[in-house]
């Protein structure tokens, strides 16, 4: 009941015309980001956080968090158009979706990717609404110990799941905790590892990093790429017919309950989760042989785990300050910007602001199938321009990305050395993530440490003794020896 | 890839080591009263031990696939929009945000597309302008100046 309660609550200040405005705008910008292949939701929100700082906090997150959803919803249409995901999460979409609109059936393939985000994300905020308050209760009981086990828990995690490989996991991971450690230490105020820099004293602001190693890395990884034809076919009817819906229903749902799950988990990115959604989908089809030809429920089931994981992962975020992927990481540092603590707390001293997000993603859900479908021949025609011409622009963008944050040029090289960083990284097949949620929960997790220790004078028994700690703690390296084990049966086969 | 991650693991032994001296300079404490340097310490260990790991595995591995570097032209363009970026990030406190950017967009779309100079001159000063108006007066973002106050 006092769920529903704040909800109503959110709605009251999500609903109020300013931040309509900034939900919209996030929702067409996050459209724009998914659609446009080679800048993805992380980088555009990174981007935008400079700007977003000059806005009250509410209707700069509210918007932050449009951007990312927003982009699951674009990302489809390129993937359905063109056979090319506009977003890494839309990857699966091109398997079915293209097939469909090869054979004059775009039209269906769009709209039920709408339908299908709408309902997952609808049905994922509903478990956002009740599941919070529970987290927040439980959170609400943790120390210094418990949050160093849950920060260590996320990062082993994500750890684990981000790659091929653990040790070039951990190694990220160890990276971006140095990286956070860069700069005046809070609790002496001496500085670390500044060299005698003067701006390195201020650290490695993660807007400068995630622009870095996501946009300017992807647009030195499409500069290897040849030129992409442009889809020339009409598109005609939109909606799907009887027999569509009635095939996408129970896809949808699987589909939601799948992305809500998984999307809890941090290190379980949005490309995963579709494919364990596809894969899922074909294994309950009567025709699996049939996946891959231009079925319906290849679109509708990974569209619907890609937005309901969405709504999942703000679970971790809001209530526990744990951030489940790099986009999420990225909305951490925006919060923390803007003075907001994420964690139970934030549900206590600042529940209009969490509520009004919370009821902003459902209006901006709405704003999202309402505004997608008739404005797909404007994306389709922005794709008509050449990425020649694209990505210099973006490339500039970043440059303005980066300087905003502090006004510093020092800044835009540590952007570019990320960027090339970034490339190297992907061609070693590096993870990325790991390394930005360990440059966000860095400080975080030296503080809890540091404080855990302090508490029980210097016995690390301590994490071992407090049960909830030594839970996150087991399961942390349950995690990485799955993953270890795992991997060595795959060397072995 | 195994020579590649030979040599990724021996930067990153050196990496840790770097951050295991920088930690040594500060103050560390005890662990019932760590200080600045404890974590990192620890941190530039784990960075190390992973560093290890990998080089021990890259030495074990064998026939697995090449690291997938470009071709030779893909591998020019990159090296040329690199260059290209340095010297727009260079360019830009002497000339301003305006010219250079007006200058890398010249020189990044021909390196990508070799459309006619006049075209890509306009399409590089329609976009400067766009970006311009967005960012400095509709959003109020501060753009890098040049020298005596150069927009």
């Amino acid at each position: 009941m006092e769920s529903i309660q704040n909800l109503l609550l959110g709605f009251s200040v999500a609903l109020q015309p300013y931040n309509l405005f900034f939900c919209l705008v996030g929702s067409l910008i996050g459209t724009l980001v998914g659609v446009l292949p080679g800048l993805g939701p992380a980088a555009s929100m990174a981007i935008l956080i400079p700007f977003a700082a000059g806005l009250p906090p509410t209707a700069a997150i509210i918007m932050l968090t449009a951007i990312y959803y927003g982009a699951m919803y674009g990302g489809s249409t390129t993937s359905i158009l063109l056979n090319i995901p506009g977003e890494a999460a839309s990857v699966v979409t091109c398997l079915d979706g293209y097939q469909m609109a090869r054979q004059g059936r775009a039209g269906p393939a769009l709209g039920i990717s709408a339908i299908s985000s709408f309902v997952a994300g609808t049905i994922g905020l509903i478990g956002l609404v009740f599941l919070s308050p529970v987290l927040v209760d439980v959170a609400l009981m943790f120390g210094p110990p418990e949050h160093f086990g849950l920060l260590v828990l996320g990062l082993s995690v994500a750890v684990s799941l981000a790659g091929k490989s653990l040790a070039k996991g951990l190694a990220a991971a160890a990276f971006g905790l140095l990286l956070a450690a860069v700069g005046i230490d809070p609790q002496s105020g001496l500085s670390r590892y500044a060299f005698g820099v003067t701006s390195l004293m201020g650290g490695f602001d993660v807007v400068v990093v995630v622009v870095g190693l996501f946009a300017i890395a992807e647009v030195l990884s499409n500069a290897e790429e040849p030129a992409f034809e442009i889809f020339q076919g009409k598109i005609a009817g939109l909606w799907p017919n009887r027999k569509d819906l009635r095939d996408s229903a129970a896809p949808i749902a699987r589909g939601t309950v799948v992305g809500f799950l998984l999307g809890l988990i941090p290190g379980v990115v949005p490309p995963v989760i579709t494919f364990v959604s596809y894969d899922l989908e074909k294994r309950c089809s009567k025709h699996p042989e049939l996946f891959g030809t231009g079925r319906i429920e290849g679109v509708a089931s990974p569209e619907g785990a890609n937005n309901a994981c969405t709504s999942s992962g703000m679970i971790p975020l809001f209530t526990l300050g744990l951030p489940t992927t790099a986009s999420l990481a990225v909305l951490l540092g925006a919060l923390m910007i803007h003075g907001l603590q994420p964690g139970p707390m934030l549900f206590v001293q600042q529940k209009e602001f969490v509520w009004g997000v919370i009821a902003s993603m459902y209006v901006g859900n709405v704003m999202l199938l309402v505004l997608n479908l008739p404005l797909i021949p404007l994306w389709v025609n922005l794709l008509k321009i050449p990425y020649p011409l694209l990505a210099p622009a973006i490339l500039v963008i970043c440059v303005i990305a980066a300087y905003g944050v502090r006004n510093s040029l020092f800044d835009v090289w540590i952007m570019l050395a990320f960027g090339f960083l970034g490339y190297v990284m992907r061609k070693l097949e590096f993870p990325a993530i790991p390394l930005i949620i360990a440059l966000i929960l860095g400080d975080r997790l030296e503080n809890a440490l540091r404080q855990s220790l302090t508490l029980s004078r210097g016995s690390l028994l301590v994490l071992l003794t407090r049960p909830i700690a030594a839970g996150f703690l087991v399961i942390a390296i349950a995690s990485v020896g799955y993953s270890l084990y795992y991997q060595y049966q795959r060397r072995r086969v | 890839m195994a020579r590649a991650n030979l040599l990724a693991g021996w930067v990153l032994v050196l990496l840790a080591a770097l951050a295991l001296g920088g930690a040594l300079r500060l103050p560390i404490g005890r662990p019932g009263s760590p200080e600045p340097g404890f974590v990192p310490l620890i941190e530039a260990i784990v960075l190390g031990l992973t560093g290890l790991a990998l080089i021990a595995d890259a030495r074990k591995t064998r026939g697995d696939k090449p690291v997938d570097w470009p071709a030779e032209e893909p591998k020019r363009m990159i090296f040329h929009l690199s260059l290209t970026m340095i010297g727009y990030i260079l360019v830009m406190p002497v000339a301003g945000f305006t010219l250079s950017t007006f200058l890398f967009l010249v020189v990044a779309i021909r390196a990508w597309r070799r459309y006619s100079i006049p075209a890509t001159a306009g399409y590089a000063a329609l976009m400067t302008l766009v970006i311009q108006v967005t960012f400095s007066v509709a959003l109020s973002m501060p753009l890098p100046s040049g020298l005596y106050g150069l927009p």
